[in-house]
């Protein structure tokens, strides 16, 4: 078309970087910014009230903001070369983690720099294996052979075995859900995801019997009947419930849940968050909540339609679905039709291990956005 | 640029499964949107009235912790009701106003007071009150109870807690329960929801699963500032199973009184038949009750810091040189590996020189015994004998034949914490210091010194091994359990023998015999190192005498306890069973730091062998 060749035309002839601020993919960063406010609102209250840890979340969350700003910076070129790099250094940190990682709740997680940080090598992975395996389908035409999906099921594979053996099963599912989406979208054949789904029945009785542990069991039975372990596990499903419930159409207001604020509710200010934004503001307040999600991921959805090759595409695609599937999975479980894992709501619950690798993802897809208008 | 275009055919691929996917991800949206409006719209009016008009509550209902018996079934371990302060914080109104007005009723520590501060930031469940203070005086409770109004949140409860009539004597045995710490109580499984007391020492640690029952819990409505209007459902606690120990109290008494005469020592007596701990004191010992309150910080770091460490408890992990109270066993061990026989005779002038080397290796005696065969190497514990039958002896062949006397490894005995104690070898030296093994170094440890360690609780199971003509039972302290129910039975726990020893081959029966008989010898014979309590013995003893040296005497230099610091002296010890025909005690006595094995230890162990006695003639009638 002619306009589109004078504007890539004109484009070349400008021969320099783009501006910072015309990187910047203003329809993701305007909602991702009202939830990051709606999220600290709502924490104001989750956290009864102390101010101290919600401007701690606060320079998290701006902390993101500047993650996004510098990932938009690097050209999408080194990524392309040096993914394998990064998928190589997230799987040695996960094997470290295996060997030398610090307990917490007699879970392997952490790796800890002393004096410096600490943080979870699983979180390098959730952008390593996107990044990695839509770097490895853009050297093909796709659909890509046999040889070359079975290889990116593997890429996704490994990290998540290693994951869940520290354990963190519901990371590792997470993770391993990934790949498979970026492999759906390199144009798995839809006979080997239904033949994939068959097998998962099977191979779910083999992980219940042999590599399940009793507290992740526990979750899953409690999921079908909450009363059988009320002191347990089964607490926090009723209570969850009963929050969203009392929640009604309007909401009992801010500040004002009685389930939250007389700490009935357990996780109030991390994992659980979802119940007290039910509580507080109703299924209008959680409307709106999955409105802004909506619209983020719709943009990123848009941003991979639009990529101007293989790698954007699924990059931004994949991005975004992981993105989603962790609404889906938070929401799932505090509403009692997933069993509880330990999934946080994306940019509302307070916590600021995944808040680094979110803000990474979506500089990405910005930076996809970009690519494609230069 | 990529090889293909935007618009190629190899674009649409991606973009087709992009639509698919969001196509999917939509009706999962559309999932969580229907099972919001169904818990918020259609089931509203349901989980309104559970979150606010009626709050169903879930309350742990705490398990009674099971009772310990001696082995004539008295109490031991008890549980008694005590009036205890407690905080409800979701109760309080104003935090400040306790903090004011409470120590003007009471009388509260430190320690007591910061609860209060803090009583927004320890975790707990809804409702569950935090403990402040236990025991409350009658007139303390009089005047908690005429304040009530002035104080919403404070509440007096009765609860059991734990209390051990014996208090110090059984200290070291039964350990003590205490406060849960914030991490443990975390750690608690959901059947263990609501207790507030765990075993942190002793058997009331070891055994923590057997006593402390499983949590029953209730389903209480409570109005919206938490009051309960009624209950709806219960499931009843499981107590613990109480259990029956092996100790038989009274000798434990009598055990710990006769040590107690002495600063630092400790005492095991085994049954050698079956293993079964007749009594263990270690000295001094400290009060467990006082943890079972909360004890304050001050006092725990005088026993902690206490120079003779009261919390330790010798008999298990105190780890001594054995000294002499080995050497019945390393002749058995030489007598097996064919290095010495009963016949074998030296001529000892008081010291022993391995051939080229200048070293004395020393006698006890300076001017030696003369002419020494075994018996009377052991009758008059002569060094120079075993230091002349161990340099023929391969270290790491006698270090195997008295692993088999239970040296170098734990017994294995029901408590937390056992020392294991060690019997060198070669590659033990190589793989500690990165040295061979010398010569003289198995001389030295034939005669229990050097590196050869032992608790006192080995060296009661060797003697009951020897006694029980090899034959071993590990030793333990708990010997039945029951549920705690009406009429239920003890249920025994069974603990195999084993003999490690080939008793059946030629000689080897009657070796031990003449050990035997030797080790009675020790007593009876006018050289005996234990002469000294054959006076009016109405029945029979072998035993054994020990001296061991705490720090080594230069060459030239002689002994001498007065010029030596307290810590430096020499450990008494005595090993020994009664009665000889038919063992049916096993005894270890180590004095630390009392002196000789024959003039201290060995009167020791007569009172308690006599304690023993009088009491099993007490219950034949």
């Amino acid at each position: 078309m002619p306009q589109d060749f004078v504007r890539h035309r004109s484009n070349m002839l400008q021969d320099g970087p783009k501006s910072f601020w015309a990187k910047i993919d203003f329809g993701l960063l305007i909602p991702i910014l009202c939830l990051c406010i709606y999220g600290l609102y709502i924490l104001y209250s989750a956290s009864g009230q102390n101010s101290a840890l919600v401007i701690k979340q606060g320079i998290r969350l701006a902390l993101g903001f500047f993650v996004i700003a510098v990932v938009i910076q690097i050209p999408q070129s080194l990524w392309l070369r040096y993914s394998f790099i990064v998928y190589s250094i997230g799987l040695l940190l996960l094997m470290a983690v295996l060997l030398f990682g610090t307990d917490a709740k007699g879970a392997q997680r952490w790796i800890v720099i002393p004096g410096v940080a600490r943080f979870q090598p699983s979180e390098i992975m959730k952008l390593a294996i996107p990044l990695y395996l839509a770097a490895t389908f853009n050297k093909y035409r796709l659909p890509p052979r046999f040889s070359i999906l079975f290889f990116g099921a593997c890429v996704s594979l490994i990290p998540a075995i290693l994951i869940g053996r520290q354990p963190d099963l519901g990371t590792a599912l997470l993770i391993a859900y990934s790949g498979f989406v970026t492999l759906i979208m390199a144009g798995l054949p839809w006979l080997y995801l239904l033949s994939l789904i068959i097998l998962s029945i099977p191979s779910a009785f083999i992980m219940w019997n042999y590599f399940m542990h009793d507290y992740q069991k526990t979750r899953v039975m409690t999921l079908l009947d909450p009363t059988t372990d009320p002191l347990g596990s089964g607490w926090n499903s009723i209570q969850s419930q009963a929050a969203i419930g009392s929640g009604g159409i309007d909401g009992k207001g801010w500040l004002q849940g009685t389930q939250s604020q007389l700490d009935f509710l357990p996780e109030s200010h991390t994992d659980f968050i979802i119940a007290v934004i039910a509580e507080e503001q109703g299924f209008k307040g959680v409307l709106l909540l999955f409105f802004i999600y909506f619209i983020i991921c719709a943009r990123g959805l848009m941003i991979a339609w639009n990529a101007k090759d293989t790698f954007g595409r699924l990059l931004a695609g994949t991005l975004t679905l992981t993105f989603f599937i962790y609404i889906f999975v938070n929401v799932g479980m505090v509403s009692g039709i997933l069993p509880v894992v330990g999934v946080p709501l994306p940019l509302v619950s307070y916590g600021g291990s995944s808040v680094v690798s979110l803000m990474a993802a979506f500089g990405f897809i910005m930076s996809i956005h970009a690519q494609h208008y230069r | 640029m990529s090889q293909f275009e935007p618009n190629s055919e190899a674009a649409q691929l991606p973009r087709n499964r992009i639509i698919a996917l969001a196509i999917a991800a939509t009706l999962m949206l559309g999932i969580l949107i229907w099972r919001m409006y169904f818990l918020q719209v259609i089931e509203h009016e349901k989980h309104l009235a559970v979150a606010n008009q009626n709050r169903i509550d879930v309350r742990p209902l705490k398990p009674k912790r099971g009772l310990i018996f001696d082995r004539n079934d008295i109490l031991v371990a008890d549980n008694q009701p005590s009036f205890n302060l407690n905080l409800v914080p979701e109760k309080v109104e104003s935090q400040d106003q306790i903090k004011t007005l409470l120590p003007q009723y009471i009388k509260l520590t430190e320690d007591q007071i910061k609860i209060i501060d803090k009583m927004k930031s320890i975790p707990r469940r809804p409702f569950e009150p935090l403990n402040i203070k236990d025991r409350l005086t009658s007139e303390e409770i009089a005047s908690i109870v005429v304040n009530q109004h002035k104080l919403p949140g404070i509440q007096v409860e009765a609860e059991l807690r734990r209390f051990y009539p014996y208090s110090n004597v059984m200290a070291h045995i039964l350990g003590f329960v205490g406060h849960l710490t914030e991490s443990e109580k975390r750690a608690l499984s959901s059947d263990k929801q609501g207790i507030t007391h765990v075993g942190k020492k002793g058997l009331e640690l070891s055994y923590e699963s057997m006593l402390s029952g499983k949590s029953g819990h209730e389903f209480i409505e409570t109005n919206a500032r938490g009051r309960m209007i009624r209950t709806l459902q219960t499931e009843h606690a499981t107590a613990g199973n109480d259990l029956k120990l092996t100790i038989d109290v009274q000798l434990q008494n009598a055990m710990f009184n006769i040590l107690s005469e002495h600063k630092r020592a400790a005492a095991v007596a085994i049954n050698p038949q079956n293993g079964e701990i007749l009594a263990m004191s270690s000295v001094p010992s400290y009060d467990p009750n006082s943890f079972v309150y909360g004890i304050s910080q001050k006092e725990y770091n005088q026993l902690l810091h206490n120079k003779l460490r009261p919390l330790f408890n010798r008999a298990v992990q105190g780890q001594y040189p054995p000294g002499s109270t080995i050497k019945p066993m390393i002749g058995l061990a030489a007598l097996n590996l064919g290095t010495t026989t009963w016949d074998y005779k030296i001529w000892d002038p008081g010291y022993f020189q391995i051939e080229n080397q200048p070293q004395r290796y020393r006698d006890w005696k300076r001017w030696g015994h003369g002419k020494v065969d075994l018996e009377r190497a052991i009758i008059e514990s002569c060094d120079t004998y075993f230091y002349d039958v161990s340099h023929k002896t391969n270290i790491d062949a006698l270090a195997s034949q008295m692993t088999n006397f239970n040296f170098g490894h734990p017994t294995g005995i029901d408590l937390n914490g056992e020392s294991k104690g060690l019997f060198p070898t070669s590659q033990w030296k190589k793989a500690r210091f990165e040295k061979p093994w010398y010569p003289g170094e198995t001389l030295i440890a034939s005669i229990g010194q050097g590196y050869v360690l032992a608790t006192p609780l080995q060296l009661a199971q060797a003697t009951a091994i020897l006694a029980n003509y090899g034959k071993s039972t590990t030793p333990h302290l708990v010997s039945q359990f029951k549920e705690h129910k009406e009429g239920s039975d003890w249920i025994k726990i069974e603990y195999p023998s084993q003999s490690l020893f080939d008793m059946d081959a030629p000689g080897v029966k009657a070796n031990w015999s003449k050990m035997i008989n030797a080790m009675q010898k020790v007593v009876t014979s006018t050289h005996g190192t234990a002469k000294k309590i054959n006076n009016d013995l109405n029945y029979t003893i072998a035993g054994k005498t020990g001296t061991s040296q705490v720090v080594a005497i230069a060459q030239n230099k002689r002994y001498d306890a007065d010029a030596l610091l307290e810590e430096h002296r020499d450990h008494a010890l005595f090993v020994g069973f009664a009665p000889v025909e038919n063992p049916t005690i096993a005894l270890a006595v180590i004095v630390e730091n009392g002196g000789g094995g024959g003039s201290v230890a060995a009167p020791v162990a007569r009172q308690i062998f006599d304690a023993y006695m009088a009491l099993s003639i007490k219950v034949n009638n």
